[in-house]
């Protein structure tokens, strides 16, 4: 097991260096495509607060997602997890760093199996840490489910018959399971309900008091981010082209992809918009 | 494109190979061979025997023989009939084309009733037509193969309106041209019956299965808001749509058409290649076999193969994917 | 001038699965006058497309209960045989579906696609299909990019491009009234702007009268002309744009605009505070009430709320609201 030490981090609970990833599309005829979804990230986020990446469909924020929890292996870079270099590690040491990094994803219909009840969804993760039986994983489960609001008599339902909302608060409970240290969430109030979105906001910001949880919060939805954030990083075309607290980016934009970003926000009043006509 | 049908063609050719190797090891290695037969003839004399197997070389080794076999197959020739005592490609091939006869018949009648009735079907999903067809096919599942073509020959028996066997009346080459043809179709009217109905309630639930799950995507509706009529919706937009399991399925139907007809044939007397090959088989007939064999996949490869083509050029999501 | 379309007392429901009558809409009027910007505001429960595709009469098939009337020209919708139907879909009155990437059909060209709404509605002629398709992709697309797209298949695009090729679809024939069901919902923000972009330039150019359907109520700042709040299949509030989205009355409303997370309110301004919610969740609205079906989530209910239902009420010439705060005793 290797532990990479760079810089000690004292209170740094992940840490990402020149992150850079490559894919490269086989094709049928003609050469291979080169595609650059990470083009050299670096960032750190504090244990206990939340970091928001913003940016467009495209700019690598999912990529970056994918290689935080361990899903992917970056092309180069480094990342460090709780002052352990994890980027390089193989794959029976990744398993165990994945227990501790959940992901949460934006599609609440399609991030569940269709067949199983609520109660079989929770179990599964408790059943891979392999250390609680029967009444107790039971007991465990329905705990989880009241700490994300929604009610224990919820555990014989199909994932089908919940509403986008539980279904989100379902996939958060899931994620708690195994008791994370970071949870990533990639998009995931993007296909809720405004009013929902602010349900499941309220419910991350609580858990993270209660928890101490720390987060790292994908969204092209910078009204959102800059409302749950510590700390705002605006990505475009694979690379962090601004980085700050939420209202020096929201006040003194100074990136044009920022200042795009803002001038894309709907608005609930009656200024005049600038419209982009096709 | 190229490579993706380069690939699949390779496949089929390993498979090929791998196939015939494998037959041929069978057989051969099969306990008996024909001239078992003849040495319990006290008429024969054993030095006869003798010569007749070196001749045949049934005295060589496998690879050896083997390798012979293959390249007289590219030659054309598939080796000699112990039984029939002539070249066995002749003799194949004509059973084949009379198996043919029935099956490519039976295939496109089956299709042909299959797609439009499981369309009706999935159309009234859950309703009253939809229950008959699914108690029709479900009926005719339960039917041993064996027993309809049984049934058949026993409705001709009694009616007497179809001949009960064979390809042909034993004055057939005395017809004149549409006399010739009557009496053929009259002779192929029960195998081809049988066939049809023992394949067409898979095909109908495949159909039905494939148009319900597509006539309920949005797509479907959104096109109907569009104005589209529903013949038109149905035809030319939602089948396209539901027909990748469908090739598929009609790959898998050309892949048997040399083999899936044997019961029928060996019932209904039909001078097929399923009761040549049995006959061949049980007389040790190695030739016969291994050449039936192949040719039998062959076809199935070959189904395959176009099936791949099929959905190839069917689907653009496969053609614009970035290929494994 | 008459109402382009007017819906009366449209009533739709559904058998669910378990055999559940789930009443979809429950009682919907209003009227569109013609060129004016309908907003529909509802979130997921709501009805919204249920609304949408009931208007053309485009059911599912598990669809129980209809009644009611759709008014078109004079025409009852609801009661029109389906080859007058045919003639008025896609090409009088046209929809576009949410969710673009499902809502084209997956193995045909995206031309092709356009050309079929073209064909359905009588024209055959090969160049005369390939013309108006260039004309209407261009309309929508740049013209260099208005080439490629015709050829591209949907998964090739992206979902920008699938919406604008829904839309050109919609368009084609010229029609004089577009519904609309959440177009921009699964886009980014700087699409979402182009596309509410192109929305306006066709309401323009082509004289539209639009139906526009969304969750997100700050979509339609600066694009409606009246907006009708739906809940439960319920209209609870109905009135110019201005007048509901500076100052809405219905308390489901008033909840679901403060729940929005302001732009330039961060949390630190406001010492951690937390966003303000409709408590419940809104599946359980579906139940058949008695009386008011926000009145579980209510933040203001009264006694009366949960006994009777409320009417509408005009709280001024140009807004209307149901809810019994504003019925004069």
């Amino acid at each position: 097991m290797k532990t990479g030490k760079s810089e000690p981090n004292m209170h740094g609970l992940v840490r990402v260096e020149n992150l850079v990833k490559r894919f490269s599309k086989t094709r049928l005829a003609g050469p291979n495509q080169e595609v650059r979804a990470l083009a050299g990230v670096s960032f750190s986020i504090l244990r206990g607060t939340t970091l928001a990446i913003v940016g467009e469909s495209g700019c690598g924020k999912s990529t970056l997602a994918l290689c935080l929890a361990c899903l992917e292996r970056p092309t180069s870079g480094k990342i460090w997890f709780e002052e352990r270099e994890i980027s390089g590690l193989h794959e029976k040491d990744r398993r165990v760093i994945r227990r501790q990094i959940q992901l949460i994803f934006q599609d609440p219909a399609n991030s569940f199996n269709p067949r199983w009840t609520v109660l079989e969804i929770l179990t599964e993760p408790l059943a891979l840490t392999g250390n609680l039986r029967g009444e107790e994983m039971r007991s465990r489960a329905g705990g989880l489910l009241s700490q994300v609001g929604l009610s224990p008599d919820m555990q014989g339902k199909l994932s089908s018959e919940l509403s986008g909302g539980q279904r989100q608060r379902l996939a958060i409970a899931r994620a708690l399971a195994l008791e994370p240290k970071l949870l990533i969430l990639d998009e995931a109030l993007s296909a809720l309900d405004c009013s929902v979105q602010a349900q499941i906001a309220n419910l991350l910001m609580d858990l993270q008091g209660s928890l101490k949880m720390t987060y790292l919060f994908i969204s092209h939805d910078l009204a959102m981010a800059a409302y749950l954030a510590d700390e705002i990083a605006v990505m475009s075309h694979g690379q962090i082209v601004e980085q700050g607290a939420p209202e020096k980016i929201l006040k003194q934009p100074q990136s044009r992809i920022t200042r795009e970003l803002l001038a894309a926000v709907p608005r609930l009043d009656f200024s005049p918009h600038r419209t982009a006509e096709s | 494109m190229m490579r993706y049908l380069l690939r699949r063609a390779a496949h089929a050719f390993f498979l090929l190979i791998g196939v015939s190797l494998l037959a041929f090891a069978f057989t051969v290695l099969a306990p008996g061979n024909y001239f078992d037969e003849m040495r319990l003839n006290p008429e024969i004399a054993p030095e006869t025997i003798a010569a007749l197997r070196t001749q045949y070389e049934l005295n060589r080794s496998l690879p050896v023989r083997y390798v012979h076999w293959v390249s007289s197959v590219l030659h054309g020739d598939m080796g000699f009939s112990f039984a029939y005592n002539t070249p066995v490609a002749p003799l194949l091939l004509v059973r084949a084309r009379n198996t043919l006869l029935l099956t490519v018949t039976a295939m496109l009648l089956a299709w042909g009733i299959a797609l439009p009735l499981g369309i009706w079907s999935a159309e009234h999903l859950g309703r009253l037509p939809d229950r008959l067809v699914s108690w029709g096919t479900a009926a005719l599942l339960v039917v041993p193969d064996l027993a309809l073509a049984l049934g058949l020959l026993v409705i001709a028996v009694k009616s007497g309106w179809l001949p009960t066997g064979g390809m042909v009346s034993l004055n057939f080459d005395r017809l004149p041209f549409f006399g010739k043809l009557r009496d053929l179709l009259l002779h192929m009217a029960l195998p081809v019956a049988a066939l049809v109905l023992s394949v067409l309630p898979t095909l109908v639930r495949h159909v039905r299965a494939a148009m319900a799950e597509v006539l309920d995507a949005p797509f479907v509706l959104a096109a109907e808001g569009h104005g589209l009529r529903r013949r038109t919706l149905l035809y030319r937009y939602a089948l396209p749509a539901a027909a990748n399991p469908l090739i598929s399925l009609f790959g898998f139907s050309i892949g048997t058409l040399l083999s899936g007809s044997l019961l029928i044939e060996v019932v209904m007397s039909w001078p097929g290649l399923g009761p040549f090959l049995l006959e061949a088989i049980l007389a040790r007939d190695i030739y016969v076999v291994i050449g039936g064999v192949l040719l039998s996949t062959l076809f199935l490869v070959g189904g395959n193969f176009l099936a791949d083509l099929l959905l190839y050029w069917a689907d653009p999501r496969i053609r614009t994917e970035t290929g494994p | 001038m008459g109402a382009i379309l007017e819906v009366r007392d449209l009533r739709v429901a559904y058998r669910s699965r378990g055999g559940v009558i789930f009443r979809a809409l429950d009682g919907i009027s209003f009227s569109l006058e013609p060129g004016e910007v309908m907003g529909v505001l509802g979130e997921s429960g709501s009805g919204k497309s249920t609304l949408a595709t009931s208007l053309l009469r485009l059911f599912h098939a598990n669809a129980v209960d209809q009644s009611g009337s759709v008014l078109f020209q004079g025409q009852d919708l609801l009661q029109a045989e389906a080859d007058e139907l045919q003639k008025i879909r896609g090409k009088l009155i046209s929809l576009i579906f949410q969710e673009p990437s499902v809502a084209l059909h997956p193995t045909l060209r995206a031309g092709r696609q356009v050309r079929q709404v073209l064909a359905a509605h009588g024209m055959n002629c090969r160049s005369a299909l390939e013309k108006r398709t260039r004309e209407v992709l261009g309309r929508l697309f740049f013209a260099e990019e208005a080439e490629r797209i015709a050829r591209s298949y949907p998964h090739q695009l992206s979902g920008g491009q699938r919406q604008r090729v829904l839309i050109a679809q919609a368009i084609a024939c010229g029609p004089s009234v577009l519904i609309a069901d959440e177009p921009t919902a699964s886009l980014d923000p700087t699409t979402q702007m182009e596309t509410l972009g192109v929305f306006r330039t066709l309401r323009k150019s082509m004289g539209l009268t639009m139906i526009f359907i969304t969750h997100n109520p700050a979509l339609l700042g600066d694009f409606a002309d009246r907006v009708l709040v739906l809940y439960a299949g319920r209209v609870v509030e109905l009135g110019a744009a201005q007048d509901i989205l500076v100052s809405p009355k219905h308390p489901y409303t008033r909840a679901l605009f403060q729940s929005i997370a302001p732009l330039f309110d961060t949390r630190r301004d406001s010492s951690k505070k937390k966003l303000p919610t409709i408590s419940g969740d809104s599946l359980e609205s579906s139940l058949p009430v008695a009386g008011c079906p926000f009145e579980p989530r209510c933040p203001e209910r009264m006694e009366i709320c949960k006994s009777r239902e409320p009417g509408l009420v005009n709280v001024s010439e140009t807004h209307t609201v149901s809810c019994f705060r504003y019925e004069s005793p």
